[in-house]
């Protein structure tokens, strides 16, 4: 195999459950790529991300699937090794104990370690730094987390994953709750990113930021893969009719960019 | 003869009349008990139910020989060893009523010390005659004996034993009167350190062999002070009362005052073990642990 | 730089006060001018011991709460103390009075078998974080009514002194035992604090905390076998000892945050002055008796926790 990070058949069939979450999904994604994940709510697509990065054990009954790193397996590596190559963010981050964003942000040097007695090294500190100003939260670092916004809490978050040292990220609606300037600048962020060799999989709840951003991306419906190509092939119509079959949608080039982009079409 | 009229006339007569006065008999058979509840009697008892070891003591001592009349017993009743057979009708905190009736006693003795009031109350609402006496201190006690012998239709027998006990008593006051009193503290238990307050009948014997309960001025039956203040108070002698069979565990107590040496009781080497189950319970053979005690304390 | 040397401050201040408060405790008591022997024997146990449970509890509150990054956890939600109190009662009423100079081993056994069946089951993959919680809960309930009907069962004198020790009782536990408890404390409070960096990560829910590269289930092991050890220690030296593990991680973390490098050991120190001051308390309030020391923390424990679930309130 020679993609950089690979997912092969992944089924997900959780206890009692007569249809599975997940039916033999497969991408693969490489150095430098940001690739959309899109499909309606209930697609499979949190699943997915969290079942790639270790966070659902796929060795129960119903489940299966293999996932490749630089050609070697993914999912028998520890947490901690694995932390170092992926980094999952999620949407929310709730704490229920008193932290500031730096602390949190501190929080992804987990996974390589430190010494007991001195909470920092001076390259966790530069990391820090070097990720929440990539973020833009440097300025409300003292804060404690309980008090920022929901969205000052995605860019945290998105700065925690960054320290982590892993080169894959996986984003999963983690920028819903950021305003309009701050979800263009993450997006140019994330871009720059990938040019530095980063590889990136966003599920973004709105198809046209992630249709921005995004250079590659698979559609799912039922936990299937329906179609997987550059954005300018699956974003189509014919496409979009197989995802959202109820709603007319319509799409068009954004007059800037030339991405396609969606809208609702004419109501009757 | 001369002995024997040494307890004044006036006492007696005291003693009389608060035993009459206590067990006004309102109709033919029908019985005061100590706290003034009226209580129908058949005339002869002859199936008494004891809810505490001293009552089945009690009432052997009254019946003399004719101990087949009980037919029931709480547990632990031991003295006379006769009773031991008996059948047993639970512990006296907390017995078995269902036990009780299935004796069809005609006549049940209990005690405010230790009985539970509620249970007492159950049996009598299902009919069952229960004379209740008090036993908190020694005149509590004779007043007792009299209304036993009231209720078991031996009147004379009982006026006998109190007679017997207050001569007893008075013999020990006497010692004691000539005696510098010596200050005490009676332990009965560990973990935590459980002593002898007024309301117990035990201060009255501390205090009756002329010695004086450190922590007599607690309103309280078995208060648990803390061991400092015994330390504050400091007691001429510790008796340790052994009840039970398990001789090690006091002991084990007494040691554990060794660890104490500035207490003074430690340093005159006054620490006592007391075996005496015939102290702690308010029978005749009361005076047996009062001397006993008294030689603990003073010899 | 600032951060070291306020890091500093509190530790030095959180030392100061409780050899204050440790002072002090020796200096009360119903005798007013104690002898070395009434000192030794009967002053400096207690007070010994109550540093060190206090210190333990709080601990184990604070490792407890991380691990299952649920404020409300405390040493007995898991249920392993109602274990404790099955064991102690048992042994008593089965007549084995294991004891080490005043400390229960019974008791010890008692938690260590609840303990032993969590970790049994927290080593299967399967079982997430809230579903031992909730066996934990469950075999506490189960701990403490078979703990009642025993009580039920049973006849006063031995009711009395369970129910005292089931409230919380410094008075048994002797010098040897205060030492050896106060090194065992020690010793697993430092285990748990080498931990820190885990139960950091675990602050922000199990999920997070294995993306961030935590191993959980050997982590979450580790951690049930150090802290059932130190609450079986703590209970079989103590008894009862209700609040102090739910009140004071909170307190510190309202001072020096959440961090567990600086927490752990700020915890073990405060914890250590809120007990000592809860037994000078239960001792001398109402002489000549004495108070279980239980009932006291819980006084003071219970309107102290209501005010922090308010405040939080404000925050939220």
């Amino acid at each position: 195999m020679s993609a950089f990070f690979g997912a092969f058949g992944i089924t997900f069939t959780p206890h009692k459950r007569e249809n599975p979450i997940l039916e033999e999904v497969s991408f693969e994604l490489e150095k430098g790529e940001i690739l959309a994940l899109i499909g309606p709510n209930g697609s499979g697509k949190t699943t997915l991300l969290k079942a790639i990065s270790g966070l659902h054990s796929l060795r129960g009954r119903g489940c299966s699937g293999v996932v490749q790193f630089k050609g070697s397996d993914f999912l028998s590596l520890s947490a901690r090794e694995r932390a170092q190559r992926v980094a999952y963010v999620g949407s929310e981050l709730n704490p229920e104990f008193p932290l500031r964003a730096e602390d949190v942000v501190l929080l992804g040097r987990t996974s390589q370690g430190g010494s007991l007695l001195h909470r920092m090294s001076e390259e966790d500190r530069q990391q820090v730094q070097w990720a929440m100003e990539r973020t833009f939260c440097w300025s409300f670092r003292h804060r404690e987390l309980a008090s920022l916004s929901g969205g000052e809490k995605q860019l945290v978050a998105l700065a925690r994953a960054l320290v982590q040292g892993a080169k894959i990220l996986l984003i999963d609606e983690a920028l819903s709750k950021m305003d309009l300037n701050h979800q263009a600048q993450v997006g140019k962020m994330l871009r720059s990113l990938a040019r530095e060799g980063w590889s990136i999989v966003l599920v973004a709840h709105d198809l046209n930021l992630a249709s921005e951003w995004a250079s590659s991306g698979i559609l799912l419906k039922n936990g299937r893969k329906v179609a997987s190509g550059l954005m300018s092939e699956i974003i189509t119509q014919e496409k979009l009719r197989l995802l959202y079959p109820e709603t007319n949608l319509v799409v068009a080039p954004n007059p800037a960019t030339g991405t396609p982009k969606i809208f609702f079409g004419a109501t009757e | 003869m001369s002995s024997r009229h040494r307890v004044p006339p006036l006492l007696l007569s005291f003693v009389l009349l608060v035993g009459i006065f206590e067990t006004k008999t309102v109709s033919a058979r029908e019985l005061r008990d100590a706290l003034g509840t009226s209580v129908r009697l058949s005339d002869q008892p002859s199936r008494i139910v004891t809810l505490a070891p001293s009552l089945g003591e009690l009432v052997a001592d009254l019946l003399e020989d004719d101990l087949t009349k009980i037919v029931g017993v709480s547990e632990y009743t031991d003295y006379p060893p006769a009773l031991a057979s008996v059948t047993s009708i639970g512990s006296y905190t907390n017995f078995s009523i269902e036990k009780v009736i299935s004796l069809h006693p005609d006549l049940v003795f209990a005690t405010t010390d230790g009985n539970s009031e509620a249970q007492i109350d159950r049996l009598r609402a299902l009919g069952v005659p229960v004379v209740v006496i008090k036993g908190e201190n020694f005149s509590d006690f004779q007043a007792s004996i009299v209304t036993l012998g009231l209720a078991l239709g031996l009147e004379k027998r009982g006026l006998e034993m109190v007679e017997q006990f207050k001569r007893g008593i008075e013999n020990f006051s006497v010692r004691a009167r000539l005696r510098k009193p010596k200050r005490v503290l009676m332990q009965l238990g560990d973990d935590p350190m459980i002593t002898v307050g007024n309301k117990s009948f035990l201060n009255q014997a501390i205090t009756t062999v002329g010695a004086q309960n450190i922590f007599g001025d607690l309103d309280a039956r078995y208060p648990k002070p803390s061991i400092e203040t015994v330390v504050q108070r400091d007691p001429d002698v510790i008796v340790v009362v052994e009840l039970g069979k398990d001789v090690k565990v006091f002991q084990r107590m007494v040691e554990k005052w060794q660890h104490l040496p500035s207490l003074k009781a430690v340093k005159t080497k006054q620490v006592r073990l007391l075996k005496a189950d015939a102290l702690i319970r308010p029978s005749l053979r009361m005076l047996e642990g009062l001397s006993l005690l008294e030689r603990a304390i003073y010899e | 730089m600032n951060d070291t040397r306020s890091t500093l401050r509190s530790y030095i201040l959180a030392i100061a006060v409780w050899i204050a408060t440790f002072v002090v405790a020796m200096k009360i008591g119903a005798v007013t001018d104690a002898s070395v022997d009434v000192l030794v024997e009967l002053r400096l146990p207690r007070t010994l011991a109550a540093s060190a449970i206090g210190a333990g509890l709080a601990v184990s509150g604070a490792a407890l709460q991380a691990l299952f990054a649920n404020p409300l956890c405390e040493p007995y939600t898991l249920g392993i103390s109602s274990g404790s109190a099955l064991g102690a009662v048992l042994g008593a009423s089965l007549g084995l009075n294991w004891m080490f100079s005043g400390l229960v081993g019974t008791a010890f056994l008692g938690a260590l078998l609840f303990a032993g069946i969590l970790y049994l089951i927290s080593l299967r993959e399967e079982v997430g974080s809230l579903t031992l919680l909730l066996t934990g809960v469950m075999m506490g309930f189960l701990g403490t009514s078979l703990v009642s009907i025993w009580l039920a069962l049973s006849d006063a004198n031995g009711i009395q002194a369970a129910i005292l020790w089931l409230f919380g009782d410094l008075t048994r536990v002797r010098l040897d035992g205060a030492v050896f408890t106060f090194f065992g404390v020690a010793a697993l409070c430092v285990f748990i604090w080498m931990r820190w960096r885990d139960l950091d990560a675990l602050l922000m829910g199990e999920e997070d905390a294995i993306s961030m590269g935590v191993e959980i289930s050997s982590v979450r092991r580790r951690l049930i076998l150090l802290i059932s050890l130190m609450i079986g220690l703590c209970v079989s030296a103590g008894g009862m000892i209700g609040f102090i593990g739910l009140v004071i991680p909170h307190f510190v973390r309202k001072t020096v945050g959440s961090l567990h490098q600086r927490l752990i050991p700020l915890c073990a120190v405060w914890g250590a002055v809120a007990l000592v001051v809860s037994d000078t308390l239960a001792r001398s309030a109402v002489r000549p008796y004495e108070l279980p020391v239980g009932v006291v923390t819980a006084l003071v424990g219970a309107p102290a926790f209501l005010w922090i679930m308010i405040k939080r309130r404000g925050i939220r």
